[in-house]
């Protein structure tokens, strides 16, 4: 697949340290891409890489069908929104604004009318005469955008634009960001460490993990279908189960004796040619587990597993469930579930779909780290209470 | 927080201006006294020694010395320290560690040590002594000066707008005209300032250099409380008690001038 930008086995160290490993990828142009990754994990790196500030060891960047690895950044169509905006502090956001085409010469006339129409765009023409140091985070953020795109760049870089922001205001920027990517449709690389970000700003998502790329596609693709226990457990919250394959049933399912759960058997969808004997790892998405006092009724590709509760967590939007079968503790998440919360029932019936629960390409024990543990701190804890 | 309501501030604050300050009040006053000798009473206001001063031949030469000496030592200093700061704060290498060190050692060795090694290592080079070894002098501490205002400066420095500027298609030459020498110009100005006020007032290291017809102000200043005419010093020290003054104040305000990039 040539897309408009792409990364060709690009490789970089810093010292002994290596920080991409052979990372190939390519954006479709017009589209929004994200990198998205734990901080250290190299997404600055290949920004900087794309704008030319840093040369790989090894590997080219190809942008519109041309090999620009080694044109200085100057020569690049390319523009970056810094991390931390890198405005000018001597400058006014006029002059900041102005920078890139009084650099390129253009007549002063020229330059003046561009810069008022993106003072304009960003809604920023009252301040125009004021220092950075002056504005808000969010006006920065503003400022940074329009003296990149007044550059007219084929690729906007945007280099955790949204991180110094807080909550409320992130939301909002993105937003505004979503509304500005519509309007001029040139590339955006996104790059952030935040998976809310990423999920609801981008047409594609690259999941970075140590220098290199665990997982690229669609954010639904990513989210549901998970290759790795890295990026299940990155991206949102779920559960792992260790198992070992026991029968390959008809229509690429396969029956999984999972581990921990004494003899208990998980049916699971499996596209990977698996044979009977293979060990086996398991994630499912809590919100994907159905949770009933009552037993459910039974079909022939649903899983149920009956446990007890060890913890409940109210969070207002939706519910958490942590519930005990064998030595497992299986976390589920549901909303509309109040009901559950009267009852106080000590059992439950958890049962999911076989299609629900993803066979994972490429496991590590370490990512159990990285799952969000709710368990000690509920966000909004007014109903929350402990049974056992 | 609450404020100290203490009088001891007040005292020291006093003490300190009595101390310093008391002597100079002296000479100024003096200088405005038509009596030949000090200690003589009080004469009427005037400006003779003022007069006197600038017809004094030795005075403009000597003056013109200083100016020649500091002018050009703080352009060179200033060019040095500025390269030495940022090789400082740019390279965190043992050599830099060394490098900082030694800057910082320079500003703290007596001077009667720097003067006297200079002159053996001057002599050893069958160097003539004069006006050229005086600046080579001047160099050394002042290029200290620069190097640590200007490292200072740094700190404050956000490196990411030289990759913006260069993200921006901006080449070298326009990145440290635009972009570096106004962020750090506060830093490289209060260095010279300070530079240029310690040249023209060093008299021990330059007393150890200096040569015939390369006499500066501060050695004549010397030679004539030696050899009579102290009067016309009082005049002289209070123009240069004034323009010091000047220039502390300029440093001083430069200084504490903070990048405008902290919010
Ligand atoms: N100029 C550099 N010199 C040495 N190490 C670097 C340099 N830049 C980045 N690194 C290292 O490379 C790794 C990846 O950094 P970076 O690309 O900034 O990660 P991210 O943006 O994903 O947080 C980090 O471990 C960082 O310490
Ligand atoms: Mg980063």
């Amino acid at each position: 697949m040539a897309g408009f930008l792409s990364f060709e086995n690009i490789s970089k160290k810093f010292g002994r340290q290596t920080v991409l490993s052979d990372v190939s990828f390519s954006v479709e142009k017009g589209k929004i891409f994200s990198l998205l990754g734990p901080s250290g994990c190299g997404k600055t790196t290949l920004l900087r890489i794309c704008a030319g500030l840093e040369s790989p060891d090894s590997g080219r960047v190809i942008l519109d069908g041309k090999d620009i690895t080694d044109l200085v950044p100057n020569d690049r169509p390319v523009n970056t929104v810094f991390q931390n905006y890198a405005l000018f502090p001597h400058m006014t956001i006029w002059e900041n604004i102005a920078f890139g085409p009084r650099v390129d010469k253009r007549p002063k006339q020229e330059i003046a009318s561009e810069v008022e129409k993106y003072l304009e765009m960003i809604q920023m023409t009252s301040h125009a005469y004021k220092k950075p140091a002056q504005l808000s985070g969010g006006m920065r953020q503003r400022v940074a955008l329009a003296r990149a795109l007044i550059n007219h760049p084929q690729v906007l870089l945007l280099d955790e634009p949204l991180a110094a922001l807080d909550l409320k205001l992130r939301q909002r920027m993105l937003v505004e960001l979503d509304e500005l990517h519509d309007k001029i449709g040139i590339t955006f690389v996104y790059v952030t460490h935040d998976q809310s970000e990423a999920m609801s700003i981008s047409d594609d998502v690259a999941v970075m993990n140590r220098g290199i790329i665990e997982q690229m596609g669609p954010p639904a693709e990513i989210y549901e279908a998970p290759k790795s226990s890295f990026v299940a457990a990155f991206i949102g919250d779920t559960n792992f189960f260790d198992g070992t394959v026991t029968e390959i049933t008809d229509n690429d399912y396969s029956r999984v004796q999972l581990e921990n759960m004494g003899n208990q058997q998980m049916l699971i969808f499996n596209d990977r040619r698996l044979n009977a004997g293979d060990g086996v790892h398991v994630s499912i998405r809590p919100e994907k587990i159905d949770i009933s006092a009552e037993p459910p009724a039974t079909d022939r590709k649903k899983n149920i597993l009956k446990g007890h509760v060890e913890d409940i967590i109210y969070m207002g939007n939706s519910t958490k469930f942590w519930i005990r079968v064998g030595r497992q503790l299986i976390s589920v998440q549901k909303q509309h579930s109040a009901f559950l919360l009267d009852q106080k029932p000590i059992r439950f019936w958890l049962a999911w779909h076989a299609d629900n629960g993803y066979i994972l390409d490429n496991y590590q024990d370490a990512d159990r780290s990285l799952l969000p543990i709710n368990v000690t701190e509920p966000q909004k804890p007014e109903k929350g209470h402990k049974q056992k | 927080m609450e404020k100290c309501k203490s009088k001891i501030p007040f005292f020291t604050t006093l003490g300190i201006m009595l101390l310093f300050y008391l002597p100079m009040l002296v000479v100024a006053v003096d200088s405005f006294n038509p009596g030949r000798y000090s200690g003589s009473g009080w004469n009427g206001f005037s400006m003779r020694w003022y007069v006197k001063l600038v017809q004094d031949q030795d005075v403009i030469s000597a003056l013109i010395n200083s100016l020649i000496i500091g002018l050009s030592a703080t352009a060179t200093a200033v060019i040095l320290g500025t390269l030495a700061a940022f090789a400082i704060h740019l390279y965190t290498d043992k050599l830099q560690k060394v490098h900082r060190l030694m800057l910082i050692t320079l500003l703290g060795i007596p001077d009667i040590l720097m003067g006297v090694s200079l002159l053996l290592f001057f002599i050893s080079l069958k160097m003539e002594l004069g006006l050229f070894t005086i600046f080579l002098a001047h160099v050394t501490f002042c290029t200290s000066f620069v190097a640590m205002t200007v490292l200072a400066r740094l700190q404050d420095f956000d490196f990411s707008t030289v990759e913006a500027a260069r993200d921006l298609g901006a080449g070298w030459a326009i990145i440290i005209r635009r972009v570096i020498i106004p962020q750090i110009a506060p830093g490289i100005i209060a260095g010279a300032l300070l530079a240029f006020t310690i040249s023209i007032d060093d008299f021990v290291i330059t007393y150890f250099v200096y040569g015939p017809g390369s006499t500066t102000l501060s050695v004549y200043i010397y030679s004539m409380m030696k050899h009579g005419t102290p009067v016309i010093i009082n005049a002289l020290s209070v123009i240069l008690i004034i323009v010091t003054f000047i220039m502390a104040y300029a440093i001083n305000k430069l200084m504490s001038r903070k990048n405008e990039n902290i919010a």
